[in-house]
């Protein structure tokens, strides 16, 4: 569950903090426009990239979205946070770039294979089990369709509410509540069904479950 | 007290924290004694957590940022201002075509004259009436001298044409200003500038006799 209070007050300073640097970027001030790239370009090249699963086709977007969003700064809202903005152009560009005829499809499924690189966050030496969890559940993300993938990952990763998620996808926000709750249930059954699967592996071979 | 039925219905909303305080109360109860139902939490709240938490996705490139503000400083410097001006040169140069273009056919166009464009002055010359030869020659036999009716021009040619007919014979010499005619017009009237050349008579061939007479 969320701490709402503290949270809250995080966003309430990020966001002023973000039309403080919109501001200024209005008025031609690049040191403002770079200190708002450095801010928002790994959020939004993860996400992009867990949704292309190709770092050439990700930092392509991640570019575009960017100019885009620059370029119409002036139709900004700043009722909302630019973040917002920044990611409801990407996830359009994303759908746009995957319907668009793809020539040799190899590369790409060979990046699909790369999971990411080594530096993760946790200074934590990782357990098996929990390395194997995480793996199960990103298998289990990959296997979600564009919009349920897109709901986990603003859900959780990006921490918007399901009224910003709607805005962002265009979306109701009664069909980003399905969203969500179909791919939660999708994780779920994944989790339970490898569970499974390690009884049955542990039933069938007595080492290894000794072991 | 709710069942794990409700609770399993619930638990969406309970994760996105939108259950209200007293039924989210309701179902961290119910999960203080159901293992079922904590289980099932669990695995959706762990799901939640690798997503939220395990950060692995590729590092974007070091220099993109670099490489988007060299762009955004691009399509911001001047030069790049030139597409601009440019169009608005070529829509102000399209608009001064089409004026041009209007203001061709407007000038082209055949518009029919109310009046004419080229005011017509009246002659300051009244023709004379129009006389047949005969009367003219007839008046002349009666005395008028030829010079007195015609101009020097039609003298002339009347001359020439009375020589044709056979009306005088152009052999004879013709004083075309004879001062002893009877005429009404005082002799000195005709302007001796106006007499005219009379070689041209002698060049006259005689008149056959099988010739029309007019």
């Amino acid at each position: 569950m969320r701490n709402g209070t503290k949270e809250s007050r995080e966003l309430a300073s990020v966001r002023l903090d973000e039309q403080r640097l919109v501001k200024m970027v209005k008025r031609g001030d690049h040191a403002a426009g770079r200190e708002l790239v450095e801010k928002h370009k790994q959020r939004l090249f993860a996400f992009v990239w867990r949704l292309m699963r190709n770092n050439q086709d990700a930092e392509d977007i991640c570019q575009e979205a960017f100019l885009k969003a620059f370029s119409s700064l002036a139709s900004y809202n700043p009722m909302y946070r630019f973040s917002t903005w920044l990611f409801t152009i990407a996830y359009r560009l994303c759908l746009n770039n995957k319907r668009r005829p793809r020539g040799f499809q190899g590369e790409f499924e060979l990046d699909n294979l790369v999971e990411g690189n080594d530096s993760s966050a946790s200074d934590i030496a990782e357990s098996e089990d929990a390395g194997r969890m995480k793996d199960l559940v990103w298998r289990a993300v990959d296997r979600l369709n564009d919009s349920q993938k897109a709901v986990t990952l603003l859900f959780y990763r990006e921490n918007y509410g399901c009224q910003e998620i709607a805005e962002i996808m265009n979306l109701p926000v009664a069909t980003v509540k399905s969203h969500l709750f179909r791919a939660r249930a999708k994780l779920k059954e994944m989790l339970e069904q490898a569970g499974d699967a390690d009884c049955w592996i542990r039933f069938r071979n007595p080492d290894v479950a000794a072991g | 007290m709710i069942t794990c039925e409700h609770t399993k219905n619930l638990l969406d909303a309970y994760l996105n924290d939108e259950l209200a305080g007293s039924m989210a109360a309701e179902v961290d109860a119910h999960l203080l004694d159901c293992p079922h139902c904590r289980h099932q939490l669990s695995l959706l709240e762990a799901c939640g957590n690798v997503v939220r938490l395990d950060i692995n996705e590729p590092k974007i490139s070091e220099d993109f940022t670099d490489r988007l503000v060299a762009i955004l400083e691009e399509n911001a410097s001047p030069t790049n201002a030139w597409p601009q001006l440019r169009r608005g040169i070529a829509v102000a140069t399209g608009l001064l075509g089409i004026a041009a273009a209007v203001a061709l056919v407007v000038g082209f166009y055949p518009r029919r004259p109310t009046q004419p464009a080229i005011e017509i002055m009246p002659s300051k010359y009244t023709p004379a009436q129009p006389t047949s030869l005969v009367e003219t020659v007839t008046e002349d036999f009666l005395g008028w001298p030829i010079g007195d009716v015609l101009d020097a021009g039609e003298r002339i040619s009347s001359v020439i044409e009375l020589g044709r007919l056979g009306l005088i014979q152009t052999s004879d010499p013709i004083d075309l200003y004879p001062a002893e005619f009877n005429s009404s017009r005082p002799p000195d009237t005709v302007p001796a500038q106006t007499k005219p050349e009379l070689d041209v008579l002698e060049t006259l061939p005689d008149l056959e006799e099988d010739s029309e007479v007019l």
